[in-house]
């Protein structure tokens, strides 16, 4: 829970008492970490915006039993569950994948495209910086597109090392990032 | 259920499961796995917020976050299954002070009370038409007690007389006085009312 603004259970209560503004709040401050959580499971874009949907729905048409204090665990495990829900559906029913594919993909727009291309640039300029472990295993996971265990396998390292450098080289780009924008 | 750690505070172990699985490298058993940790396990969702973050910006996919159109849809799936009294006590259910509306709720009210009362006392002022002996009067029940049927049938005897000559009268105080002495009824008037009633009407005996 964010430490500033309104608590999650004042925004329940909001919502509960049919102020929209509590919902409104309840959007801005899940909807992102809800959505990459999904992301993560799902690996599809599309169906994710779905389940966040759906994740929400739930999550507050079932409120009442619920302590405010631990909203957002309960949120994510109301996301759990319909990620899980959508990844049985779409195992047996691979068609409704492609149905989701065939909404434009934001990226594919030109503007999106632009500052997808722009990103990329600023990205690797910032690898560079990075020390030579970390941005070999980042520049063959990204730019080879090569699975981490093939990575390994080609640096002669332990999984569990690669992934340490690409989690640590990831970290440092971010902080890199935020510095260059601001 | 562990608490939230936050997006930051991820430890290396989950944070490096957490990046296989982003990047769909976990497979069969540790998928699985790694699922079912994620159904209890708040520290491992955050880990692979955290991991699909990163590898989204990394990898410029589209952006991760939702497009808003899809709050819409919650608001209009929600509105429904709130209950009459939640909407009624909703502050911007209806427009003004909740006190104003309690107000007004008062005034419409009395104006009713009044109206009903005035509405009343009007019908009751209504002057009734004369009723013929014998007649069945709407809503009279023929179940009601002796003594009050036939202090009734006196009482229609005493109106009979004031609107009839005397000779009416006359018959009209034998009938009662019959009954009278048959002790199925109870003298309504004294002899003096009687006299008052007889020289107060405008019929004069002959």
């Amino acid at each position: 829970m964010p430490g500033t603004g309104p608590t999650d259970a004042e925004l329940v209560k909001r919502f509960q008492t049919g102020d929209g503004t509590g919902l409104d709040l309840l959007f801005e401050r899940y909807e992102t970490p809800l959505f990459q959580f999904l992301v993560g499971m799902l690996r599809d874009h599309h169906l994710a915006e779905d389940t966040l949907q759906e994740t929400f729905i739930r999550a507050l048409e079932r409120l009442d039993g619920v302590d405010a204090e631990h909203l957002r665990g309960w949120l994510f495990t109301v996301a759990y569950h319909q990620a899980m829900l959508a990844k049985r559906k779409h195992k047996h029913c691979p068609a409704a994948i492609a149905d989701c594919h065939d909404q434009p993909d934001p990226i594919l727009q030109p503007d999106g495209q632009a500052m997808a291309r722009e990103d990329a640039g600023r990205l690797r300029k910032l690898l560079e910086s990075l020390p030579s472990g970390q941005r070999e295993v980042i520049r063959q996971r990204v730019y080879e597109g090569k699975r981490f265990r093939e990575i390994a396998t080609h640096l002669n390292c332990p999984l569990n090392t690669a992934l340490a450098r690409m989690h640590e080289g990831l970290k440092r780009l971010r902080v890199l990032w935020e510095h260059d924008h601001v | 259920m562990s608490e939230p750690k936050g997006n930051e505070s991820v430890d290396g172990q989950l944070a490096w499961q957490a990046l296989l699985y982003a990047s769909g490298e976990l497979e069969g058993a540790e998928e699985a796995a790694f699922e079912l940790r994620l159904a209890g396990d708040q520290a491992l969702r955050e880990a692979l917020c955290q991991a699909t973050r990163m590898l989204g910006a990394l990898e410029s996919r589209a952006p991760l976050s939702p497009t808003p159109c899809y709050r819409q849809a919650v608001r209009a799936e929600l509105r429904p299954s709130m209950s009459f009294w939640q909407r009624l006590k909703a502050p911007h259910a209806y427009p003004g002070h909740p006190f104003l509306w309690g107000l007004a709720g008062a005034a419409a009210s009395l104006l009713f009370m009044v109206g009903l009362g005035r509405l009343s006392e009007t019908s009751s002022n209504k002057p009734q038409s004369p009723v013929r002996p014998g007649a069945i009067q709407p809503g009279a029940t023929h179940l009601t007690k002796p003594e009050s049927q036939y202090a009734s049938l006196a009482e229609t005897a005493d109106i009979w007389a004031a609107m009839h000559p005397s000779d009416h009268l006359s018959k009209a105080h034998d009938e009662e006085a019959r009954r009278r002495s048959r002790g199925l009824d109870k003298p309504r008037f004294g002899r003096s009312e009687e006299r008052r009633i007889s020289s107060d009407s405008p019929y004069k005996p002959l």
